[in-house]
Formats: C-alpha cells, structure tokens, sequence
C-alpha cells in the first residue's frame, strides 16, 4: 500500500510543480527513511487518516520557501515567519491532497488528511512504528525531502 | 458580490483575496474555521462562501450541513486540496455552486465568480 501511496506522491508533486509553478523537480534520491532524523530548517507535517494511519513530513529550506512564495504572489517584498509557515503548511496540504485525491480514486481503501502542523529550528524528529520511505527531489539548486510513512507499511 | 472566505491556511486567505478582488467583488468575512463560518453566516450575510474541507475545529461538509439546517441558502463553492469521486460526490447534496481543486488557476475561479454572479441575479 505504501508502494502505491509513494507512485501517488511521485505524480502529484512532478503535475503540480510543473502546473502551477513552471518548476521541474528532478527525483534524485528514493530510500528507506532513518528511524531518528536531525533537520534544522522549516518541517511541515500532515497526518493520513481514515482506513490507514500514516504520516507525510516536507523537509523544507527557508531559501525554497521564499522562491515559492515569489512565484505564488509575484512579489519581492520581506517576509515575515508566518508567511514562511503558511506556504510550508500549504505545499504540504495541496501536495498530499492532490495524492490522497489519486490514490482515494484508484483504491478500495479511502484515506483523509490532517491539518498540517509546522516545526522549526532544530529538529529531531523519530516516528516508531511506522514504515517510511524518502522521497528526495532537486529543483534548480535546492533540495526537498519528503518522507511518507504508514503504519504497518508496505 | 460579497465574499466569505473560510479556510485555515493563511496563504489562501492572501490568494483568495487578492484574486477575488482584482475580479471586483469584496472578501466582507474570513473564518478559520467551519465552526467560525456556521457562527457569522448570518451576522455577514454573504452573496457566496469559499469553503475548505480540511479544517480544525470544524470541517467544511460539516459546516454547509449546519448553515443548511439554518435555512441559510448561500452558494457555497468547495476548495479543497482533497478532491477524489467519493468526496465531491458527498459535497453534492449540499446544493454547492461548485468545487475547485487546490491549487486552482485564476481563470477557473473568475468562471464561478461570474457563474454565481449570473445565477444570484
């Protein structure tokens, strides 16, 4: 289920990035998430619910944040932290919409969302019990990691 | 037309309000929530509501069944970034104007606000 979860993934953020932004994410990397990661930067989390638990973390940098927001807005003007978070929160929600929305539509199985939650700083973040792959992907010269785990896995 | 927007991002209430008012209407409420929606609808009295389906406190199918029970009868349009058959399928009895998919493209929202627009005249 995690395999066809992941394929759902890998859709929704190549149509979306190139939709909507005109941003070509190249996948670099696949591979089984660390059980304990250390990140510093901008984390932003949604939960899976429904017929299966799971979670979806976005590993997000400042500098990719402020691209995203100059592209959605159209504007240079600073920006503030809750500007960052907000765009961090909502690139998850529409990511993992838009896979749940694939995945809901081509399963028996019907999965939801949580709202998103966002984290910075210095982060250590450990999830026991789940099952998880990483999804590492590189646009222009920045990187973004997306880890999708589900309970009882694959 | 006067607009309420009810979603917990912060950037779409930015977005949304940008764009509804570049096509010339007003943003007169912004809930957070469906339980802030259901608690202003009438106090606002809104000509259409934008509402998301992924919400705290209280989700909008939640939300349009309340205002419904209200005999509130305002558009309701759904944006939501959760879009499969079974959940637009569910927002049908609910009488909506319409469902957009986030992320959505300018010109598809201009077409509802001009649907509704056309339709409340």
């Amino acid at each position: 289920m995690l395999k066809e979860l992941l394929n759902c993934y890998k859709v929704a953020f190549k149509t979306r990035f190139e939709d909507f932004l005109n941003l070509s994410p190249e996948l670099v990397e696949e591979r089984d998430s660390d059980e304990q990661i250390d990140f510093e930067g901008v984390v932003s989390l949604v939960g899976i619910t429904g017929e299966k638990k799971g979670r979806v973390i976005f590993y997000l940098s400042e500098e990719f944040l402020k691209m995203l927001y100059r592209l959605i807005y159209g504007e240079e003007e600073s920006l503030n932290e809750m500007e960052l978070y907000a765009v961090a929160a909502e690139i998850n929600n529409i990511i993992s919409g838009n896979a749940i929305t694939l995945f809901n539509n081509e399963s028996s199985k019907r999965l939801f969302l949580s709202p998103p939650s966002i984290f910075s700083g210095k982060l250590s973040i450990t999830t026991p019990r789940i099952n998880s792959k990483d999804l590492i992907y590189k646009i222009g010269n920045l990187k973004i990691a997306v880890s999708i785990g589900l309970e009882g896995g694959i | 037309m006067r607009v309420m927007i009810t979603d917990d991002s912060p950037m779409i209430h930015k977005l949304l309000k940008k764009m509804v008012e570049e096509a010339g209407h007003e943003v007169c409420f912004i809930a957070e929530n469906g339980k802030e929606a259901v608690e202003n609808v009438l106090k606002v009295n809104p000509d259409l509501i934008f509402m998301d389906i992924t919400m705290p406190v209280m989700e909008g199918i939640e939300a349009v069944k309340k205002i419904r029970e209200m005999n509130v009868n305002v558009p309701v349009v759904f944006l939501s970034a959760l879009g499969d058959d079974k959940t637009i399928n569910s927002t049908k009895s609910l009488g909506i104007a319409g469902f957009l998919t986030k992320p959505f493209r300018k010109e598809d929202l201009f077409n509802l606000l001009k649907k509704v627009e056309g339709e409340n005249a």
